[in-house]
């Protein structure tokens, strides 16, 4: 019995979706409406007491870290392999997985808040916005939702988001010229977890990723996109997210 | 052929050291002086895409058959993936799954609170009074990689900066206490990765935070049986250095949001 906890298709959420979507796994689907703040209250904090998303069940043991979900389904389902077999392919994996969960993945999230959530949060009652902050577990947790909802980024924090999303765009654009997936010949859990955290750059940040300043960035969203098992996550998505997918799809390299 | 290079036995640099030791790997050693820049010297080979850009800051290099790899956790992983030995990785998918979840933790939440704690107490005091050397530190390629050579000279760190340190640490060894409830190693009846990862970090608590290490009595019993294993000991030993658990070099940033 698999059970996933998730919000929309997107960032983490996305990672173990995609990893059961690839090897065909069957699991239970409970949706969580991150912006509603589900994830703090106690229905969810029994399933997993930090309250964060997603979260992994499998008969009954919690798993641990969307990046490492990716590897657990691996390594107890059938299926066409997540990880390459390679030792320096998987050391390749491991860095990649890395840059996009701390240094890239957090750059476009917090553009993303500043620009579209926080707005739209901070429409809600503040009474009720600071009683959901102050049920969030994690002290982590509840400062990075604290800043998000409030919009207390510093210019000189969003610049520098802004400058990690300009270089890492091209550093993945480089890693694509000799190869089509970024960590080995075959598509890995580096690719899956990269394309959920960077797929709305081109919408969100069309500076940063462009068909002629990253044309192979582009064309490797564009590669992970058609992949039968993205294309099945995705349509679980709604609004933005779905929007942005169709238009990545339906755009065309030059 | 099988190189690597590192500075003392401390931190980052000693945890391949320990894997090479625990699996009799046999490995050509380099050492590198970090205080003076070496790492990005002559002396070393030419980065990769990916050495280039480390996540660790300051940390050692392997190169196997040509092939670089930084990142000390990984590089472990990969030696014990591709060399026979002692296992060091669970094959029970969940300790597995809680080996993954341990290395991202001490990656991205203990490391960087012991090496501002370090930074703070060992570097900066050796480099007060000298000019940073702008020119190479211009040159290092990660922002935060810079900015804390350029805070380590001018000894510069904010209390609300080593608040959080020490309040990181203390979750750190709550977490090892809890898990050590369930065997003598961090994943359970097994020595592992895990053990070691945490322990290259650990070292230097007695030193930084003894404050905070009392009261966590099986952390204190599982860093002696740590320091027991042959190759632990042989790994602390290489270089000479007389108090490895005092060298510090700028390493990974805290978690900037979320």
């Amino acid at each position: 019995m698999l059970d996933i906890y998730h919000w929309e298709p997107n960032a983490n959420s996305g990672k173990p979706l995609l990893a059961v979507m690839e090897k065909g796994v069957a699991y239970t689907s409970h949706f969580i409406d991150m912006l509603a703040f589900d994830q703090h209250k106690p229905e969810y904090l029994a399933v997993n007491p930090n309250g964060t998303i997603p979260a992994m069940v499998h008969d009954g043991t919690l798993i641990q870290e969307s990046t490492a979900m990716i590897d657990y389904v691996d390594m107890v389902f059938e299926g066409a392999p997540l990880r390459p077999s390679d030792p320096f392919e998987l050391w390749r994996m491991r860095w990649w997985c890395r840059f996009f969960d701390e240094y890239l993945g957090p750059a476009a999230s917090q553009l993303g808040w500043s620009t579209f959530v926080g707005p739209m949060v901070r429409q809600r009652d503040p009474a009720t916005l600071r009683a959901a902050i102050e049920r969030i577990p994690l002290k982590e947790r509840r400062v990075a939702w604290s800043k998000a909802i409030y919009g207390t980024f510093t210019e000189e924090e969003l610049a520098e988001s802004r400058a990690r999303l300009l270089s890492g765009t091209l550093a993945i654009d480089a890693a694509l010229a000799s190869r089509d997936w970024i960590a080995s010949e075959d598509c890995t859990a580096a690719d899956l977890a990269g394309f959920m955290m960077l797929f709305g750059l081109p919408m969100m940040f069309p500076d940063a990723a462009n068909d002629t300043r990253t044309p192979r960035f582009m064309g490797w969203l564009r590669r992970v996109g058609q992949r039968p098992s993205v294309r099945r996550a995705l349509a679980l998505g709604s609004g933005r997210f779905a929007e942005r997918f169709a238009q990545l799809l339906a755009s065309k390299g030059t | 052929m099988l190189e690597l290079y590192h500075w003392a036995p401390n931190g980052p640099w000693l945890k391949p050291l320990i894997v090479l030791a625990e699996k009799g790997i046999a490995c050509t050693l380099h050492k590198v002086d970090v205080l003076t820049f070496e790492q990005y010297g002559p002396a070393m080979p030419a980065p990769t895409l990916e050495t280039r850009l480390n996540l660790e800051g300051e940390g050692p290099l392997l190169v196997h058959d040509g092939r670089q790899m930084t990142e000390s956790f990984f590089m472990s992983e990969y030696l014990d993936a591709a060399f026979d030995g002692l296992p060091l990785r669970p094959s029970h998918p969940v300790t597995f799954n809680r080996m993954l979840a341990w290395a991202r933790f001490i990656n991205e939440v203990f490391m960087p609170a012991a090496n501002t704690l370090g930074c703070t107490r060992y570097l900066a005091p050796t480099l007060a009074n000298k000019t940073p050397p702008t020119d190479l530190i211009d040159r290092i390629p990660l922002s935060f990689v810079r900015a804390g050579w350029m805070r380590a000279y001018s000894g510069d760190y904010p209390e609300e900066m080593l608040a959080e340190s020490r309040r990181k640490i203390a979750l750190a060894l709550q977490r090892a206490e809890a898990a050590l409830a369930n065997g003598p190693w961090l994943l359970g009846d097994r020595y592992s990765l895990t053990d070691i990862d945490a322990f290259a970090i650990c070292r230097s608590l007695p030193v930084l935070t003894p404050d905070l290490m009392e009261g966590h009595p099986r952390c204190s019993e599982w860093m002696a049986r740590m320091e027991e294993r042959p190759a632990v000991r042989e790994s602390l030993g290489v270089g000479g250095w007389e108090r490895p658990e005092t060298a510090f070099a700028p390493g990974p940033e805290h978690a900037r949001w979320g």
